[in-house]
């Protein structure tokens, strides 16, 4: 492993040594008097040690302890009762380390793939990405207390929603976006994500009502399949959990009207079933 | 290799206590064939090769799971009875009802909630002699599973019997586990609380990465009349005295 992190430097940041590789060139020259003929060579690019430097662009990859190893252990990500108690400063500080974190991350996993290894544990990633989300909930609830305080109860730091008439004659909430013209100004921002009207929106606006129709049709009958499938299989089934479920199904009018014995239905296939009776 | 060894480890815990975060646990049952690119002029869809995961005692995150679930292999679907809360853990001791095990008593080792399953040690179990050379033989035992609520019964600790239990809060708020016949509170055992990385919280031990608890727990929170840009703006000492254009917003 350590040799293929290397390969991967040598590969991915090449053109980043050679920049600085020629700066420090030049800085020797300029040190130089060019007066001297001695024949001294050039003193050489100094070439990596052994030891491997974090610094820099290596802050990308992981620390060399963690190379080849088969399990990196880590903890759970942070939790938003934990963040909640975090001042300001403290949460910033917080986000760029987990920022640099995941970009360190991201780039380990694609230097193990590129090399066909499995790169250990996974899920840190999933763990960072949760830690983020966390704080930018804290971030997020924060801001509307501030605004509650200071605009008003309803206000929030959140981008405003508008319940309105899409292109396609749906209505919908959706984002509104910031604009130099009034509303009644910009009519070609009026003709392109204005409200749609005609013969063609009608036509839409009918076959997707009918769709979704259909979808919701289909859904419910779905439910009360497998609502009478559930009661058939598992006799002492809780009741009122699959009320509560299928809200929409009638499930002690169909507990009461099975028609047909249950364990025998099972036992017996529906040929030699159908024969019997 | 890592996948016969490490894998196997993770295999043996239950999916709640295997410590993986639930979006890493979701993301092994959504089986994405193709996904369209996340850009403004893509709706965003996924194409899936199955919708229902077909489970058996292998975990999510197992390549067993994964071969099992390939594209192209035809599963029966499976009818899992609906429970609102799962009662039976690992550590716990159960009675067999069925089979040929019928009425004896043992621990549970390993749960499987997506099929309503348990593993009783010992019990129920599949023996196969095999022999290698002319002396040696030796003996396999594969438990089978036992389906929960038909095939196994909690038992009461007061009397060692058989019981049907029920989900109620104590005084205290805690949500414990009723025996029906007698209301003797049967505990979670503490085996159901083991992760791979800890017996119980308090024992584990921390790996460079993490941050300490000290850290964690202290509190440094300040109430300020500010939200967080303004907050950090001043801090960094960052004035903002431009005056915006007027905007409109629709």
């Amino acid at each position: 492993m350590n040799s293929l992190v290397r390969q991967f430097l040598n590969l991915r940041t090449i053109n980043c040594l050679q920049v600085v590789h020629k700066r420090a060139y030049s800085v020797t020259h300029e040190e130089k008097p060019l007066a001297t003929t001695s024949t001294t060579p050039v003193s050489e690019p100094a070439t990596r040690t052994s030891e491997p430097d974090t610094t820099g662009l290596y802050e990308f990859f992981d620390s060399p302890d963690n190379w080849g190893e088969q399990i990196v252990r880590v903890g759970r990500a942070w939790r938003v009762e934990e963040l909640r108690v975090k001042s300001n400063s403290d949460l910033h500080k917080l986000w760029f380390v987990l920022y640099k974190e995941k970009n360190m991350l991201l780039t380990m996993q694609e230097a193990h793939k590129s090399e066909c290894r499995a790169f250990p544990n996974e899920e840190r990633i999933d763990k960072v990405e949760e830690s983020m989300e966390n704080l930018e909930k804290i971030v997020r609830e924060r801001n509307a207390a501030y605004f509650k305080l200071e605009v008003s109860e309803d206000a929030t730091a959140e981008r405003s929603m508008a319940f309105r008439m899409d292109q396609f004659g749906r209505w919908r909430w959706q984002p509104i976006y910031e604009h130099f013209l009034p509303y009644k100004v910009s009519k070609n921002w009026r003709t392109v994500f204005g409200p749609g009207h005609g013969k063609d929106v009608n036509e839409f606006i009918r076959a997707w009502k009918e769709r979704r129709r259909n979808a919701e049709y289909s859904k419910l009958k779905r439910q009360h399949y497998t609502v009478r499938n559930l009661l058939r299989r598992f006799p002492s089934i809780d009741l009122d959990y699959l009320q509560r479920k299928y809200p929409q199904v009638p499930v002690q009018h169909y507990k009461d009207n099975l028609n047909f014995e249950p364990e025998y239905k099972n036992l017996v296939s529906r040929g030699a079933y159908e024969e019997l009776h | 290799m890592r996948f016969s060894t490490v894998l196997m480890c993770y295999s043996k815990l239950p999916k709640r206590y295997s410590n993986f975060p639930d979006k890493y646990v979701k993301k092994q049952t959504e089986f994405i064939q193709w996904e369209t690119p996340r850009r403004v002029n893509y709706n965003p869809t996924k194409i899936r090769w199955t919708r229902y995961p077909y489970y058996d005692r292998y975990r999510s995150w197992t390549q067993a799971f994964q071969a099992m679930n390939k594209p192209g292999e035809q599963k029966p679907r499976i009818w899992v009875e609906p429970m609102e809360r799962f009662y039976v853990f690992n550590g716990d001791r159960v009675q067999v009802l069925r089979g040929k095990d019928k009425g004896k008593q043992g621990v549970v080792k390993y749960v499987v909630e997506e099929r309503n399953w348990v593993f009783v040690e010992g019990l129920n179990a599949v023996r196969t002699i095999r022999q290698m050379a002319e002396d040696s033989k030796y003996v396999t035992i594969v438990e089978q599973p036992l389906l929960v609520p038909r095939d196994v019964a909690l038992v009461d600790p007061s009397d060692k019997q058989p019981t049907t239990i029920k989900w109620k809060y104590t005084e205290t708020g805690e949500l414990v586990r009723v025996s029906d016949r007698t209301g003797y509170i049967i505990m979670i055992p503490l085996e159901a609380f083991k992760t791979y990385d800890y017996l119980t919280p308090e024992q584990y031990i921390e790996s460079p990465k993490d941050s300490n608890l000290e850290e964690t727990t202290k509190v440094t929170f300040e109430p300020v009349l500010k939200t967080f840009e303004m907050d950090i703006a001043d801090q960094q000492g960052i004035k903002e005295d431009r005056i915006p254009h007027k905007t409109y917003w629709y």
